[in-house]
């Protein structure tokens, strides 16, 4: 029973490298070719990555007699890279599986089920802990010597790393859950904590070497200090030197762990499962609401729809997070900038003028409105049989996605004038700027989404990510923002930077007047017959 | 109150609907029945104005759909095959979502979400996400979305599918109230013998063409709908 549950697990997991979209099996040669692919780019690629990083802390720690923090510092990176990698598997596979009520259904014992899931958990943790673990263990045996109790080390330290992986993965996971059960809005969660995961995960990315350097370099203090302070790590990594009483005692720790994590999910399993899709504990109480505008009504509808979909939010919505970003940048790099802005004497207005383009640029990558009209899907009917002009809701598409991308953009402007010597002129046009391109983006959008409408997904990434509508729409921010730079560049030494900024308003202006016309008539004709 | 005259419209080469005529007056339950593939949706879609037709017009009340039609669409409700609602709203939301649109103030709709909910005994699933409703859920929530602006007629294709029985039973006594209060029913159905005691008037719909209608006893005569459909399938075939 179990091994066909695993086999079901795992054809699903795998199931791109022997179907195609549209459920049509591969040939045998492509199924190899994928798998081939698919290995030298775990093992090729990201097991070299770690095998010259083993290579380089095990010849430090060897000569300083530290292999116990090797192997302490090599499983460390295996679990963060490891649970990265699996804990939104994790939480996905244990508690969002669809057919979760199709197997509780049939006669299969919960824990069964359990196992089931947690042993592709399992594996898929131990491929990815398994890319640092495998090459740190084969290197620490070449470069040491190899005896019973090293090489049962080595080959214990790749178990135990990835028994540590799916342990905190189901702890995540399970937290995850029970959070999830208990809110509103999932959707925002889940937006949250990849935003944290992702953050995470570049700060160690951009401070891994500076964070290995340090350590191999104060290898020896680092080393006491772990022994006093951190002692399971020497445990751990003593143990995985060949250690046999440390061994002992990490395996009791790490399975002990396991099996305390294994009680408490299986208690919880079967009420999360069944209560996450049923959405069944709900005190609130409905409540009719005060009459407003038809208008509203829509523009309301609208940001619902992209306050409800994690994928939605952070795909099309991540531009946001880059105006934050963009901010924080622009006052952590202030030296930076005054230096740069002194030595540009006269041309410092350039530097005002780039992060002009920066901010439309960042506006161009909020892409809300691009699959809006295709995410209508088969609701479109709702819209079309009411009594409002078939433009209102095109209207309140654009206002929604205005709403996303103009006030941050004024913000982070704003912010920058604390930094950037603009004059009063060049500021008042720099903003009407940013405001109408803005605008134009906004009906550019909705025109690609009225004409590049999909409304025959299965799943909605399909019209957020995968649109062609969707790269368009950023193209035409990188080109856009590149032309009116470029032309600011060859420009402002005959004219003066308000003058210029103001053309482009009107430019924009004008490029988005044809648009709000089609929008309001063919646009809207082309919406209501979809 | 719904005449449609010589309605056509065409997918490509193919003629969905050939010149269709109907009269629909004050206080009459139509149905509208015909073979899959026969018509019938794109007839109720284009007199709900969601499909554009190339000829023939359609007028609601007097008011043509074709000049005016959100004008139309203010004295009408559709309710489709497939209630395909906001998932992403709640029942309640979703209701006061239409509510808005139709401009229906906070006193009114309060009441009429309270008495159609409980009529569906859906009220306290109002609060849930339309996630998580049936079909059958769904379809009823469509069924008081369109009755919270009182339309006058109510055009509706397949509107018992996935309704419980007792679901069916109070969706035909609010279709014949709406009549006895001088509103209108459009529908369609495969169901013969629901049309057979509902209907005041039945049109049989084959390959886009009218084959049949007037009153239910007239298009039915001595024998019953099944067979005469039947008999019309074959002699049409």
């Amino acid at each position: 029973m179990l091994k066909a549950l695993l086999k079901k697990q795992f054809l699903e997991v795998f199931r791109r490298y022997f179907y195609d979209k549209t459920g049509k099996k591969h040939s045998k040669f492509a199924t190899i070719l994928l798998f081939v692919l698919f290995g030298v780019l775990i093992v090729g690629v990201l097991g070299g990555m770690f095998t010259v990083l083993s290579i380089y802390i095990c010849d430090r720690f060897k000569d300083v007699n530290l292999i116990w923090l090797y192997y302490a510092l090599m499983g460390l990176i295996a679990v963060l890279f490891g649970c990265f990698g699996s804990v939104f598997n994790t939480y996905a596979t244990l508690y969002l599986a669809k057919d979760n009520d199709f197997l509780l259904s049939m006669p299969i014992p919960v824990k069964t089920i359990m196992a089931s899931r947690l042993l592709s958990v399992f594996l898929l943790g131990l491929m990815y802990s398994g890319v640092v673990t495998i090459p740190a263990a084969v290197v620490s045996l070449v470069m040491n010597g190899a005896s019973v109790l090293s090489v049962s080390g080595g080959i214990l330290f790749v178990v135990f790393t990835a028994f540590i992986v799916l342990t905190l993965s189901c702890l995540l996971g399970w937290v995850v859950s029970l959070i999830a059960v208990r809110l509103k809005n999932k959707s925002f969660i889940t937006v949250i904590v990849s935003l944290v995961f992702i953050a995470l995960y570049y700060l160690v990315y951009f401070k891994a070497q500076d964070i290995i350097g340090y350590i191999v370099s104060n290898s020896e203090t680092l080393g006491q200090n772990v022994k006093t302070y951190a002692l399971p790590f020497y445990v751990f990594g003593k143990g995985c030197t060949g250690d046999l009483l440390c061994l002992l005692a990490t395996a009791a720790v790490v399975f002990g762990f396991f099996a305390l994590t294994w009680a408490v999910m299986a208690r919880g399993f079967l009420k999360i499962v069944t209560s996450s899709s049923s959405v069944a504990k709900n005190g609130r109480k409905a409540k009719s609401e005060k009459q407003k505008t038809p208008f509203f009504a829509l523009y309301r509808k609208e940001l619902k729809r992209f306050t409800s979909s994690a994928t939605y939010m952070l795909n099309s919505g991540f531009g946001i997070l880059f105006y934050v970003v963009f901010a924080v940048a622009l006052f952590a790099s202030r030296p930076m900038l005054e230096e740069i802005i002194m030595s540009l004497g006269g041309m410092s207005h350039i530097v005002c003028a780039v992060v002009v383009m920066a901010i439309c640029f960042l506006s161009s990558t909020i892409t809300y409105i691009v699959p809006s009209v295709s995410l209508e899907g088969k609701s479109i009917w709702i819209l079309q049989s009411m009594p409002v002009n078939s433009f209102l809701p095109l209207k309140a598409k654009v206002a929604v996605h205005i709403t996303l991308s103009l006030p941050l953009a004024l913000i982070v402007y704003v912010c920058s004038a604390f930094v950037l010597p603009y004059d009063v002129a060049a500021f008042a046009f720099g903003t009407l700027f940013i405001i109408l391109f803005n605008v134009f983006n906004a009906f550019f959008g909705l025109f690609l989404a009225v004409k590049m409408c999909n409304l025959d997904w299965m799943n909605e990434s399909v019209p957020i990510k995968q649109g062609l509508n969707v790269g368009l729409f950023m193209l035409e921010g990188v080109v856009l923002t590149g032309v009116f730079a470029a032309i600011y560049c060859l420009l402002s030494s005959f004219v003066g930077s308000w003058v210029l900024f103001g053309l482009f308003a009107l430019v924009l202006f004008l490029s988005s007047l044809p648009l709000y016309f089609w929008a309001k008539g063919k646009g809207s004709r082309i919406f209501s017959e979809l | 109150m719904l005449k449609i005259e010589n309605l056509t419209k065409a997918y490509g080469d193919k003629k969905a609907v050939d010149n269709l005529s109907l009269h629909i007056l004050p206080g009459e339950i139509y149905g509208f029945i015909g073979h899959n593939g026969a018509g019938k949706t794109t007839t109720l879609k284009s007199v709900a104005g969601i499909l554009s037709f190339d000829e023939g017009d359609i007028y609601i009340d007097g008011i043509s759909v074709r000049d005016n039609p959100v004008e139309c669409k203010r004295k009408i409700a559709y309710i489709p095959d497939n209630p395909d609602i906001y998932d992403f709203m709640t029942g309640m939301t979703y209701l006061n979502f239409v509510s808005d649109i139709f401009g229906i103030s906070f006193a009114a709709r309060k009441e009429r979400i309270a008495k159609y909910s409980e009529l569906f005994e859906i009220s306290g699933d109002l609060a849930k996400p339309i996630s998580a409703y049936s079909h059958g859920m769904k379809q009823k929530l469509a069924i008081i979305s369109a009755m919270i602006h009182e339309p006058k007629l109510i055009v509706m294709d397949e509107p018992f599918v996935g309704l419980d029985p007792k679901a069916s039973h109070i969706l035909k006594g609010m279709m014949r109230e709406l009549c006895e209060n001088g509103g209108a029913i459009f529908f369609s159905t495969h169901v013969l013998e629901v049309a057979e005691k509902l209907c005041d008037k039945i049109a049989i719909i084959k390959g886009g063409k009218l084959v049949k209608s007037g009153t239910t006893e007239e298009v039915r005569g001595d024998s019953s709908l099944e067979n005469v459909f039947l008999e019309l399938e074959e002699k049409n075939a």
